[in-house]
Parts: C-alpha cells; structure tokens; sequence
C-alpha cells in the first residue's frame, strides 16, 4: 500500500471547479511525509505530535505541478516542521525531498490550465485531523490512522446572534484562527483583515472590529460587531475565547 | 426562580441583594419564569441594576434574552444629573424599530397575481441583505448627514420620501434633538453612506398582510383600521452607521479606561453630564435620527410599489405609527428628569400605538399604551428569539422553507436561504404570550392582531 502523512483539509469550497481530475472534498488533504509502498506498515511506531490544536490559514495562491494542481497554504508552519522532520528521521526519509510546501491538491492531469488560473479563491482552510493516508483508485485517499486535533475554532449556540470558542497557545493564535472562524463564513472578509498584533484581548477585539467596518463599507458584511463582553480562560494546553458576533 | 416575588399579574420582582442598587423587576408569565433559558439574562438584569443612578428598577419584558451589557428587553432609568448613560443599554442598532402602515381596501381581495407582483416590485425597489444600498442614488453627502441631525426624518419627506404628516405619526415626531454629525466617526458616515432606504440583514423585514382580529374596536376605529384591512409594517434601525457610531464609543470608553471592574464589559458607562457621556448621546441621536429616516425612506417605496402595481394613491397608505426600540431618551417623571435607555423595549405612553412584530408565520400586534410609570412608560418590542441560529439552520437542512411558508399562507423572499432558514417562526417565541403578559401587567392593551402574507426578510 501507498501510504503518506497528511492534514485532513476542510474549506468552504466553491460548488464548482474547472476541468481536471478532482480530488474528492473527503480526501482533501495537505501532504507532510509521503512513505511511498509500505506492506506490513507498523503503526505503532507513529509519533503523538506535541501540538494539540488543528491549524488554520488561507489559500493564497495557486500551484501548478507537473501533474497536479494545488493552491498554497499561508499558515504559520514551524511546528508541522518539527514534527515533519521526526517523521522523516524515523521514517528514514531524506528531508531535501520533503521540503514543506503545505498545499491543498484539487486536481490531477488533465486539467484546464487557464480555468485554473481564473478560478483560484483566497479561502479559509482547517486543519482539523493528522492522517495517515493511504491512496486508492480514483483519487481516494482513506485515513488508516487517526490523531484528532482540538479545533481551533467552533461554533456554539446562541440565541441571538452566532459565536464561537476560539482557541489559541497564545493572543497571536487566537487572533489568527478568530479571523478564520468569521471568513468560513464569509471568505471575502480575508481581504479585509489587519497584519497588526494586537497585544491585548481589547486590542484584538477593536481590530476585529475595524475589519468588519472596512468590509462593510466596501462590499458590506453579515457580521455587524464583535462584543467586549467575554473574557478569556486559560487551561495547560491553551487560552479558549467567547466570541460573540452580533449579526 | 424561587426569589421571584410576585406582586401583580405578570409582575414580578427581582430582590436586591448584594451590591445591586435598586431591586428588578420582571414582566413575563408563569410559563416563562419557569424556563430555564431565563436565568442568564436574569443575571444581566442584576448586572444592569448596578448602575450608577439607577432609580426604581431594573426592568426585563416578557421577550427579554441574552444581550450586549444590557439585556435584549431590558429597561433602566438614571438620574440625568448624576446618573451614567450606557450603550449597553441601547444596542449596536441604534433606533432600530418598527413602523406600521395601513393601506386601503381588504387583502383578501387582492388575487395571488397581484400578490406576488407586489411582492416582486417592493423586493425590487428596496435593497436588503447583507451590505445592499442604494446604487442608483447619490451617496449621502456631509451637508446630508448634517441636515438628519438637525431635522431627522423631516429631511426625507423635504427630499420628496413621504408626508408631512408622516412626521406626526412618527415617536417624537421622527427626531431626537441633540445629534451632532462632528461627534460621528468618517468610518461611520462610510457605511451609512448608500444605506439610507434600505432594510439591511438579519431580522429586518419588511411585511404586508391582513387585519386578523380586533380586540378593542374602539381604538381600532379611532385609529382607522379596519378587520381584513391592508397593513405594512417595516423593521429596520439605523443599519451600518449606528453599529459603527456604538463600536467606535466603546472603543473610546475602553481605551479611558472605563468598565474594568465590571462583570460584562459590555455594561460599560460614563457619566451623563461627562464630556464622553455627552459626546455619546450626540452621536447616539445622529443615529436615531438616521434610523427615524431610514425608515421614512422604505415606507416611501413601499408606497411606489403599491402606486405601480395596485394603482394605490400613494397618501391613502397611512402612518399609524413608528417606534423606537433601541435607544436612550431623556423623560420627565414626577418632576425629575431622567435618561431612559431601552434595549429591545418599546416607549408605552398613555394612548400611544405600540407595535410588537412577532414572527412571519405566525402574528403582529398592535396595541395601546396605558403610561404605566413603573416601567418607565416601557412595553416589549417582539417575540424574542426562542432558538439559535445554528439551530435553525440545522432544522432546515434539506428541507424547503420558502415551499413551507407557502403552505402556510406567506410568500418569502430574501437574498440568501440561509436568511429565511434562521428566521423561520419557530425561531422565535409566540408572540401571543408576550402581548399577553403585557396586558396582564398592565403596560400595554391589545387592539388588534395582524397577519402576514408576504415577507420580504433582510
């Protein structure tokens, strides 16, 4: 069997895309280590990653292979990187063959170049589960192996307007999968979205907040403000926030 | 609940413990105290009885839930002199309201034709959903936006949107004095600048039906409506301006430091007679009077519609009334002048219309105020929501909504299915019950009970 580690991907997909051999959205995924044919594979010898979150990030651009099509990931990625490098040693993979490139394939040869070109979306992705992948006919891809991710962000019941528990290591990470949580619902709002680093849950808050004003200004916005009321709580693996959107 | 203290029908009262001010006082029905989902807006109703200055009580109406600070559904009044004004207490929609017109002739005697080309024509005509505004019309310019301040919804029928006698019919005849358009943010007057005339998202509505039921004919004679007869009634508040005008004061009221020990951020206050409390009010009133025109505007081409397809004289759709139900005003009681902040409340004076939208299956209400003084003259705004949106939408999927109201007698439209879905009838609670606990309490008095047909939702 052929078998390769990967993120399990989940983007608010456009209905349609150009001609091309398609991966099904169910075995969408961002490849960290391919294996190649492994019979007899031991799963035991698979290493827990240290991070406990899923990941979030956006497509950012379109990748054309030889073979493939993809679109790129802008994510920050220097913790898939360590874990990528102890799969490779125990693995014995070379890792100038594995340089990360973390992209999502959409489809194989043949595919419509220039469709491709005209159709790429800057969209929200979620990195929710670590798979061990193997690979079947038809560009099926099926998980052997497991290791859920807490996820980042999630929508929870309210009954006035919607809200999310958003996850973070730190204020950096919960800002970043805060802003994905409102573009999975309305992806436009990526291009609206501030680079500042907020240094407070106020700050980030008011820069949310802005963001909503400025993509309301230009293209109009289902979400009208971010709420101050909650606060942030703590565990030992991450700081999880409230955020209440009023729409 | 076992701290309620009945003390009249529908009333009850909220002990004051601890450090709260004054006690609370919740109006609802015995159904509804024994809900569990009224806890946590029940807290907020202590929180909101904290508040410097605060006189009488804190007040929650039978449609209150879960809000910003204050509780949707939530009444306090300060003392102007030394109390504290919130936005909390007023909403990110500022003025968001409603207003009901009546329309000659009986509905039943329009055929599902004409129905459905009226429906079609005022869903063409006014913009509504996310970010719609008016494309074909000149943005609103900075003499404009000083004019609303200055007139509120009198600038829009002298733009030729309406009559004057509009202006009558309309709470505080369409303006709130003290708006002050230097005290709005640029990003403000940005979003609201295309948005005048238009219903915008979530719950806002705009619906046509028929007078189903009358409860007290001599009020219903007196204010011209009639059993079977035509009504319009339109929802929609101040749109992107005013959340931008309640955003950018709370990120002013932070950044002074304000609201650091309090239990909801959101409660966050200033002082009345503060240069922050003040500026706040003025900005505040720029948004109401914006909103007093947005919905002067929308009954405007509401009117269009009806002149296009059903050759209706445009004077002959009447104003009964529009109301606020997110704002903070200034009223006299007993002598004493003090600042009322309404989240999701409507002004109930003696004789006055009050409107309760309810939920586009099911019903509307008009009804008559009775000036009740110990909830400051307040009443309730509508039915509250009774479900989440997620839950909503889980109810509905794969299922066709728009084919179920249909079934049930009313046309939909909207510019996305996710709208329809989440604000289907089962999202919210039966109005009936609210209208009913309002009566009991004596706040209010049913005149009539209106019917949707056609919907069109934001």
């Amino acid at each position: 069997m052929r078998i390769f580690f990967g993120l399990e991907a989940i983007a608010p997909w456009p209905e349609t895309f150009p001609t091309g051999r398609l991966i099904d959205p169910t075995s969408r995924h961002a490849t960290l280590v391919f294996l190649g044919d492994c019979n007899g594979f031991d799963l035991k010898k698979i290493p827990l990653p240290p991070f406990v979150l899923g990941f979030t990030g956006f497509f950012d651009r379109l990748l054309i292979f030889q073979h493939a099509i993809g679109w790129h990931v802008q994510m920050p990625t220097s913790a898939l990187q360590k874990y990528q490098e102890t799969l490779l040693q125990i693995f014995q993979k070379q890792p100038e063959e594995h340089e990360l490139l973390l992209h999502v394939t959409l489809a194989r040869k043949p595919f419509d170049e220039e469709g491709w070109r005209r159709a790429f979306q800057k969209l929200p992705v979620l990195f929710p589960a670590l798979h061990l992948y193997e690979s079947h006919e038809n560009l099926l891809y099926k998980p052997i192996w497991t290791h859920s991710l807490i996820p980042p962000f999630e929508e929870i019941e309210h009954t006035a307007d919607i809200a999310y528990k958003v996850r973070g290591r730190d204020l950096h990470e919960i800002y970043n999968n805060a802003k994905m949580a409102l573009a999975f619902r309305f992806p436009q709002m990526l291009d609206f979205y501030s680079q500042t680093e907020p240094k407070t849950l106020d700050a980030l808050i008011s820069d949310l907040n802005r963001s909503v004003s400025l993509a309301d200004s230009a293209i109009g916005c289902p979400f009208k403000a971010v709420s101050f009321s909650s606060k942030m709580l703590q565990n030992d693996a991450f700081t999880e926030w409230e955020m209440i959107v009023d729409v | 609940m076992s701290e309620l203290q009945k003390i009249h029908p529908s009333t009850y009262l909220i002990p004051k413990i601890g450090s709260m001010l004054v006690p609370g006082l919740l109006i609802a029905s015995e159904e509804q105290i024994h809900d569990p989902e009224i806890e946590k807006p029940l807290q907020q109703v202590r929180n909101v009885a904290h508040l410097p200055g605060i006189v009488g009580h804190s007040i929650a109406m039978p449609d209150i839930h879960w809000g910003y600070g204050f509780p949707i559904g939530g009444v306090a009044a300060t003392d102007a002199e030394t109390g504290v004004i919130s936005p909390g207490g007023v909403g990110y929609d500022i003025n968001c309201g409603v207003r009901l017109a009546m329309a000659p002739g009986q509905f039943k005697d329009l055929s599902p034709t004409l129905q459905q080309s009226l429906l079609q024509r005022i869903f063409q005509l006014i913009p509504s959903g996310v970010g719609k505004g008016h494309k074909e019309r000149a943005s609103l310019k900075e003499s404009d936006y000083k004019k609303i301040a200055s007139l509120g919804a009198k600038w829009s029928v002298e733009q030729g949107y309406g009559f004057d006698l509009d202006i009558k019919h309309a709470e505080s005849e369409g303006f709130l004095a003290g708006a002050d358009m230097d005290l709005v943010s640029s990003y403000a007057k940005e979003r609201g600048r295309d948005q005048l005339g238009t219903i915008g998202s979530g719950n806002h509505f705009v619906e046509i039906g028929e007078v189903e039921t009358i409860f007290f004919p001599e009020v219903a004679a007196k204010w011209g409506v009639a059993l079977g007869q035509i009504y319009i009634l339109i929802h929609s508040g101040s749109r992107g301006f005013g959340y931008q005008i309640c955003q950018d004061t709370l990120d002013t009221f932070v950044s002074a430091g304000l609201g650091k020990d309090l239990p909801d951020k959101q409660l966050i206050y200033a002082p009345i007679k503060s240069p922050l409390g003040q500026n706040y009010f003025k900005a505040m009133a720029s948004a109401a009077n914006y909103a007093f025109n947005n919905r002067q505007q929308i009954l405007h081409y509401v009117r269009q519609g009806f002149k296009e397809v059903l050759k209706t004289v445009p004077e002959e759709i009447r104003l009964i009334y529009d109301v606020c139900h997110n704002i903070a005003k200034f009223e006299e009681y007993e002598g004493k002048t003090l600042c009322v902040h309404r989240k999701g409340a409507t002004r109930a004076f003696k004789e006055q219309p009050v409107l309760v939208p309810g939920d586009m299956g099911r019903a509307s209400h008009l009804m008559i105020g009775l000036g009740n003084p110990i909830t400051w003259c307040s009443s309730c705004h509508g039915a509250g929501r009774a479900k989440s949106r997620v839950k909503s939408m889980q109810t509905w999927k794969g299922r066709d909504p728009i084919h179920y109201m249909q079934s049930q007698g009313v046309s939909v439209l909207a510019n996305s299915y996710r709208t329809i879905a989440e604000e289907m009838p089962d999202a919210y609670k039966a109005v009936d019950t609210v209208v009913n606990a309002v009566e009991e309490a004596g706040l209010a008095k049913k005149v009539v009970r209106l019917k949707p047909h056609l919907v069109i939702k934001g």
